[in-house]
């Protein structure tokens, strides 16, 4: 590990410490030491001893923020500009009170922060997850991408913005997809799920570096996130308050592609 | 192709466009038997999965139209509506489907010939992308 990155350590040592001895929080949701050391494991610190094994590398990629759901106040995140992005977007979506979580950010810079409750400065933080896709409307591409996937919801997990109790896929009344794994049940699930998460996606590449085939589709999702962007002037989590642009509407809204 | 063979599922809202099919019906006005009609109580109930499900199992096209902005019967629903189709269809675009497949717009309950209309429109272009395609396999 680095000297940056150990420092970084320090300082988010010496944060949680402090927040513990004055019962600001009764947990952290962080990285830690595993038995493997390139394998991170996530862990719910509930004592100042167990800020010992803190871990703050490359390595520590996971999307943190879905496990704060169903989890007691008050907890403490270690998070990255998108935990927070998706923080504020559980606390829009009524998941999540604002209260019961204290957000630790940790960033290259505080304004990429919507919220947060500390900050520690790390100088060179993972890329943006985002990424240029030349394959945008091709069909080949995505029926490629699609054969590999072999239907485990791997993404559906990783994703902070996939937290229904029961999934469009796994409802028998109405039956959305198509019997058994073939190409017509992969595609309705994953065009619903990138429906579903149009104006919602914070961006933390969950979904790809989840997915044990290797399937890219999130480039999908980024189109999308651009087009909420330029239509409806919104990115995700980045205000409180804010609702998502497809429970939302104006009057002038255009209608590209409609029917004269 | 026989125009009666295409599958053109038409989602249609209960207070004005399938007011307006039914127009079209009792004026004897002529459009192909393509349309298969769903009625729903408006255009804001009509789940984008629905569209993508018609589709998944084998529908040639998708048909969907409400009440003209301003007018629908639960004030907004349209209104929600407009933004679901117009993500919906650049997300068919990006996935490289044919988004001419599903067409959107609004019929009110007095255009009965707009119905008709509409509804030869979407068969033409259907059709040409049916035809289009079995050159290509
Ligand atoms: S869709 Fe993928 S990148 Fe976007 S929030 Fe969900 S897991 Fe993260
Ligand atoms: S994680 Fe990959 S293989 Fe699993 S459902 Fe998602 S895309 Fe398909
Ligand atoms: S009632 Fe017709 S679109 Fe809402």
């Amino acid at each position: 590990m680095t000297e940056e990155k150990l420092s970084i350590i320090e300082a988010l040592k010496t944060i949680c410490e402090d927040l513990f001895s004055k019962r600001v929080i009764s947990r952290v949701l962080a990285f830690t030491e595993g038995e493997i050391k390139e394998i991170p494991v996530v862990s719910l610190i509930t004592n100042p001893e167990g800020l010992k094994g803190l871990k703050w590398d490359e390595s520590c990629n996971k999307p943190l923020a879905k496990l704060l759901l169903g989890l007691k106040p008050k907890t403490a995140i270690i998070a990255r500009p998108y935990d927070a992005r998706a923080v504020v977007m559980y606390i829009n979506e009524n998941q999540l009170k604002r209260d019961d979580v204290f957000i630790i950010g940790v960033g290259k810079d505080a304004s990429d922060f919507p919220v947060f409750d500390a900050f520690a400065k790390d100088p060179s933080p993972l890329q943006s997850a985002r990424e240029p896709s030349p394959s945008r409307g091709s069909l080949d591409f995505f029926l490629a991408e699609i054969d590999r996937c072999i239907l485990c919801y791997a993404c559906r997990q990783a994703c902070w913005g996939c937290y229904c109790p029961s999934c469009f896929m796994e409802r028998g009344i109405p039956d959305w997809t198509p019997a058994g794994v073939g190409r017509e049940a992969k595609i309705a699930f994953h065009l619903g799920r990138t429906m579903h998460l149009a104006g919602r996606c914070v961006e933390c590449g969950g979904c790809k570096t989840a997915c044990p085939s290797g399937v890219n589709l999130k480039y999908l999702i980024d189109s999308l996130t651009q087009m909420c962007y330029e239509e409806y002037g919104h990115k995700a989590g980045m205000e409180e308050g804010a609702r998502d642009p497809l429970s939302d509407y104006r009057c002038d809204d255009g209608q590209p592609g409609f029917l004269e | 192709m026989d125009e009666s063979e295409l599958k053109i599922i038409a989602f249609l809202c209960n207070w004005c466009s399938y007011a307006g099919a039914d127009l079209a019906g009792t004026g004897r006005m002529q459009y192909p038997p393509s349309v298969k009609i769903v009625r729903l109580p408006c255009s804001g109930r009509i789940n984008p999965l629905y569209i993508i499900k018609a589709l998944a199992d084998g529908a040639d096209g998708v048909l969907v139209s409400g009440c003209h902005p301003g007018d629908c019967h639960y004030i907004t629903g349209n209104m929600y509506a407009r933004r679901r189709f117009a993500v919906l269809k650049r997300l068919l675009d990006d996935a490289g489907f044919d988004s001419d497949r599903v067409q959107f717009t609004w019929i009110s309950a007095s255009e009965g010939q707009r119905f008709a209309d509409v509804v030869s429109d979407v068969t033409s272009r259907i059709k040409l992308l049916k035809t289009k395609g079995c050159e290509k396999s």
